[in-house]
């Protein structure tokens, strides 16, 4: 799964998201560029409601990666 | 100097920084060790800012500032990790 941010989201916002899921037993990979920043989720995201990530402040887009067959 | 000379310095310098990795990492498992013992959560963003901070601050380039970042977010992401699989035992 990848989280897209905000440009305007603030550091606090960041915070609060990687939070959430590294308290649930998610590693992630942030990656932080001029405009934007990226958190990579790694580990089984498919229990993640995609309504409870995008209901976080600061969050843009949330996409999950296709399954392989 | 030739392009194979300075090849060689860069496979010196890259086996010299897995090394450091390695020992970084090494300490990072101390520290979930220790948080693990004092029930503290792995993830400490103010501590996070602080090396990100001190790096900026001390870089000289000629890789940006950005670009520290970037490397250094991959760092502490792998030694976040390394702490969780210390504090909770999972993968």
């Amino acid at each position: 799964m990848l989280i897209v941010m905000r440009k305007t989201a603030d550091e606090k916002a960041q915070e609060e998201i990687k939070s959430y899921l590294i308290e649930r037993g998610f590693d992630i990979h942030q990656s932080t560029g001029a405009n934007r920043v990226i958190i990579g989720v790694i580990g089984d995201t498919e229990n993640i409601p995609e309504a409870d990530i995008k209901a976080f402040p600061g969050v843009l887009q949330v996409v999950r990666i296709a399954k392989e067959e | 100097m030739t392009i194979d000379d300075i090849r060689d310095r860069i496979d010196r310098l890259d086996s010299e920084l897995l090394r450091i990795f390695n020992e970084r990492a090494s300490l990072a498992l101390q520290i979930g060790e220790i948080k693990k013992g004092l029930d503290l959560p792995v993830y400490d963003p103010s501590r996070e800012k602080r090396i990100f901070a001190r790096m900026t601050a001390e870089n000289d380039g000629p890789l940006d500032d950005q670009a520290i970042v970037r490397l250094f977010e991959r760092v502490i992401d792998e030694s976040r990790r390394l702490e969780r699989i210390m504090t909770r035992g999972d993968h």
